[in-house]
């Protein structure tokens, strides 16, 4: 094959060059339509050495694991390359016959420096070859072509229009446009693969890569919202005529609300079961009131939240199965009990900054006061947003006074590492039978149990439930129990 | 009909390979199943593996083989402790690193018994890149085979590493030898200069505990790192990384950056440096599982007695034992004993036993000698002739092949400068006998 001149391809941003037969290239409609002929542009492409990150602006070329003539795959390793601490593996953006290798083992590579010229065989076609050329020289200065696999040109021929020159002209202008916009959204060979399997134009996707580039994830969201929109376009068409816009503030989520995501996705794999009976709290809360008013108490109160804390221990030890821990599986994928001899029962707080819950620690070994003083302290603590990890770590189980702001029937969620967590309602008064089917007035509350149906059954739970209703009723059978 | 012990799957790469079934086990398919198997299929995708050997051609081939053919969503963290030997990077040159002759002599022994069973320090050269270094028992290397993400940082496993240091038992009893520890511009992990009582010398002032270097292929990258926890040949380091070629040698390829280096915290108790490793390796394990998703991590062991019969492990270990993998893969390199014409290389001074008249130039590229000329004669004529008949014996030779250099020299009539003696001495010096 005689080699002509080549086109200059100084400047270019594309990496192709290609090696023209001599051709009369008349535009002529005439000439254009009737003249065919075999193929006779050959696509070589030259692949260029990326960026290879850290700031690195060159590599020595450490062995090719090809050589000239060598027929390569996409992705197939190309060569080696070793920047400072690093030995990278460079591999082939395109397929065909390697045709020469710009550098040698132990050579310096500069970052953009062509590697090596690639022969995809690929048959190309007259016309648009010429207008590709074309355009390469008129669309040179205005990319910066940096995408290390470098790009693909599809050249819709739909300049194929007879017509007078400045027909001719426009449709080169818009073929200009098409692949001026085309070219400067960077997207990878794959991704474009993919665009074009979904039928997607690449100007309606936004970026997400280095430099806007558009990654697969991009094209995938772009086809979900496809997926909405139909649906919610005919309901748009349907409301009625003014609604006012809705407006959307993103707001990243604080520490906080990121640790309770974390926390409570982790929790979804724990199956919930929900134990709910109401308390009658009136003889405690009279008690509470009572010894509220004394000198022993008089720097803090003890709140009913110490009773339920003392009564769910003192359950826990006729019921030392709500204090274990699951382990799902251990080394040998068998799931296992550990049972935990002390009673640290984490309150669920709600503070400044958000839901924290601190833990009081060993609760079996403490006395009523000495849990209202801990749990006086913890708060204070946690209003000073001074809790820390400490604070907040080796709850064996979880209360949850949700009823001090309102409520009355809750299903709490289990803590990651725990297998049962109790909320209480807000204290209602209401009418209750009393002796001698004699209405009278009570306090009552909620006690809503959630525990781990993987160990927990529901008797069990029901036991605990109702013990901690007893003690909590009569608060002397507490008296008679407690260590 | 009884259960296949194993079935031939077809892995990402297209490669087929038998997967043992479930009911089966065996230690090698514990290998086999950690590389081969669709992972994310069976829900592990994160891996522990802990060497049992010492033999760092194994435990470097073991490392690039599940490089090589680990599924690509996988997370692998490979632990292991190599017997003393000396790592040159993948393109350094091993005559300019390390001072070959100080290896063969090997570890001095703790006792006078163990005088005898002194074995030599083994030359070997890894498949990633970085500087040299000298590993031995107290030293523990880890490696991170991970998917080459947006997610994968240089130094995202060195501060997993410093974390896991902070979160051990010594650091919460003796804070003051982990305090200040922490990664450095150069991915090495550093922490500040102390005095043989453990006491805080300047804070500016660090030591090196571990070092990384990366292997990035096409989906995979590849951390691995040193970290001298307990090491007790500290002070021989230096030694066996100070080359007596250093100043004649103007070479191509990564030169080692030399800082410093200390130990984490040195016991002379064998049974503490122990546990102090394996408290590490928990350490890190603890910090990996914790950091990668989907769950637990699998825990395995790998030993000598796992490869047996695997064919590709053994041929990495064969080649990375091979001298043309330790020496062949040398990057161009110059030896001269003068400055030459147009180049800018200074090298430093001869013995004094060797004249002034007296000029070593040797070319090498891939380790063979292409360029040669060596001389001891003032005269002009006789110096060509010298060189004349050396180059005819050592032109297109392998360096490393190069075991007497007295033998070189035998029948050279034209060499009958009197100091011929020591310029052999020299260059047995500069180029020791390699072994094997």
């Amino acid at each position: 094959m005689k080699r002509w001149p080549v086109r200059s391809t100084v400047g270019l941003p594309h990496s192709h060059y290609y090696i023209p037969r001599i051709r009369p290239i008349d535009k002529s409609p005439l000439f254009r339509r009737k003249f065919q002929s075999g193929a006779c542009w050959s696509a070589i492409r030259t692949q260029k050495l990326g960026d290879v990150g850290e700031g690195i602006t060159e590599c020595m070329l450490n062995m090719w694991f090809v050589e000239e003539g060598a027929r390569v795959e996409e992705w197939d390793k190309l060569c080696e390359m070793q920047s400072d601490k690093a030995a990278v593996e460079i591999s082939a953006s395109y397929a065909g016959v390697i045709k020469k290798l710009y550098a040698q083992a132990d050579d310096m590579v500069k970052t953009g420096a062509p590697l090596a010229d690639i022969d995809d065989g690929l048959p190309v076609e007259e016309g648009s070859a010429a207008e590709t050329s074309q355009e390469h020289q008129e669309d040179g200065p205005s990319h910066s072509n940096r995408d290390e696999k470098g790009e693909q040109v599809k050249i819709e021929a739909g300049a194929g229009e007879e017509g007078g020159t400045q027909r001719r002209a426009s449709a080169e202008a818009d073929l200009n446009d098409e692949m001026r916009s085309d070219r400067s959204l960077l997207a990878t060979p794959a991704v474009r693969g993919l665009l074009k399997q979904h039928n997607i134009d690449i100007s309606k996707l936004n970026g997400s890569g280095n430099e806007g580039r558009i990654l697969t994830e991009d094209v995938q969201a772009y086809l979900e919202n496809q997926k909405e929109s139909p649906l919610s376009s005919s309901a748009a068409r349907s409301t009625q005529a003014v609604e006012s816009e809705q407006s959307e503030t993103i707001q990243p989520l604080s520490r906080v609300q990121s640790q309770m995501f974390r926390t409570m996705t982790a929790s979804l794999a724990i199956p919930h079961f929900l134990y709910s009976d109401e308390v009658n709290i009136t003889r405690l809360s009279g008690l509470r009131k009572r010894l509220n008013l004394s000198r022993e108490t008089q720097d803090t109160n003890i709140s009913l939240l110490a009773f339920i804390l003392k009564a769910v221990s003192v359950s826990l030890n006729q019921n030392p199965l709500l204090n274990a821990r699951l382990d799902a599986a251990d080394n040998l994928g068998k799931p296992q009990l550990i049972y935990r001899r002390n009673h640290n029962i984490g309150i669920a707080m709600d503070t400044p900054a958000g839901l924290f819950v601190p833990v009081v620690k060993n609760v079996g070994a403490l006395s009523i006061l000495d849990i209202a003083y801990e749990i006086r302290r913890l708060s204070q603590l946690g209003n000073a947003k001074k809790l820390s990890p400490a604070h907040l770590s080796g709850g064996t189980i979880t209360v949850s006074n949700i009823g001090s702001i309102g409520g009355t029937v809750v299903a709490p969620i289990i803590t990651e590492g725990q297998v049962a967590i109790l909320g209480v309602g807000k204290a209602r008064v209401a009418p209750v039978f009393g002796q001698g089917d004699l209405v009278e007035r009570a306090e009552i509350a909620n006690f809503s149990w959630s525990a781990d149906h993987r160990i927990i059954d529901g008797a069990t739970l029901a036991r605990m439930g109702s013990m901690v209703k007893h003690f909590i009723e009569d608060p002397e059978k507490l008296m008679v129990f407690m260590r | 009909m009884p259960r296949p012990w194993s079935s031939l799957i077809r892995t990402w790469n297209f490669k087929h390979v038998l997967v043992p079934q479930k009911g089966c086990f065996s230690s090698i398919s514990h290998l086999k199943t950690l590389i081969s198997v669709n992972s994310i299929r069976d829900n592990v995708s994160k891996f522990v593996v802990r060497s049992r050997t010492t033999d760092p051609f194994l435990n470097l081939a073991i490392e690039d083989h599940l490089l090589k053919t680990s599924d690509p969503n996988t997370h692998i963290l490979f632990t292991y402790v190599n017997r003393p030997c000396v790592v040159i990077g993948r393109n350094q040159n091993p005559w300019l690193e390390t001072n070959l002759a100080a290896l063969k002599d090997g570890v001095p022994a703790a006792t006078v018994e163990d005088e005898c069973s002194r074995q030599e320090v083994l030359l070997v050269r890894r498949r990633s890149g970085g500087g040299t270094v000298f590993h031995d028992e107290g030293n523990l290397n880890y490696s991170f085979i991970v998917p080459n993400d947006k997610a994968f940082n240089r130094d995202k496993h060195a501060e997993m590493v410093v974390q896991a240091i902070q979160g051990m038992s010594l650091a919460a009893i003796s804070p003051h030898l982990t305090k200040g520890i922490r990664v450095n511009e150069r991915h090495d992990i550093v922490m500040p200069a102390r005095t043989e009582s453990g006491l805080a010398l300047d804070e500016q002032q660090t030591v090196k505990v571990s070092g990384s270097a990366y292997k990035l292929t096409r989906g995979r990258a590849l951390h691995h790192g040193t970290l001298l926890f307990s090491s007790p040949n500290l002070k021989s380091i230096g030694r066996y990384l100070r080359s007596p070629t250093r100043q004649f040698i103007d070479a191509k390829g990564v030169e080692s950056v030399r800082s410093p280096v200390g130990n984490l915290s040195f016991s002379s108790e064998l049974s503490i440096r122990t546990a102090l490793k394996d408290e590490i390796e928990k350490s890190i394990a603890a910090i990996f599982e914790e950091r990668y998703p989907h769950g637990k991590a699998n825990i395995s062991m790998v030993g000598e007695s796992d490869i047996e019969g695997h064919a590709a492990i053994h041929a990495g270990i064969g080649e990375l034992k091979s001298q043309e993998w330790r020496f062949l893969q040398t990057p161009a390199f110059t030896f001269t004993n003068q400055q030459l014409p147009g180049e800018s290389f200074k090298p430093g001074t001869q013995p004094t036993s060797l004249p002034t008249s007296t000029k070593v130039v040797l070319k090498a590229k891939h380790g063979m000698i292409i360029e040669s000329h060596i001389s001891l004669s003032e005269n002009q004529d006789v110096a060509d002739a010298e060189a004349r008949q050396a180059r005819a014996v050592i032109q297109n030779k392998k360096l490393h092949e190069i075991k007497n250099w007295q033998q070189v020299f035998v029948g050279m009539d034209r060499w009958t400068h009197p100091s011929t003696g020591s310029l052999v001495a020299w260059l047995s010096d500069m180029f020791p006998a390699t072994p094997g």
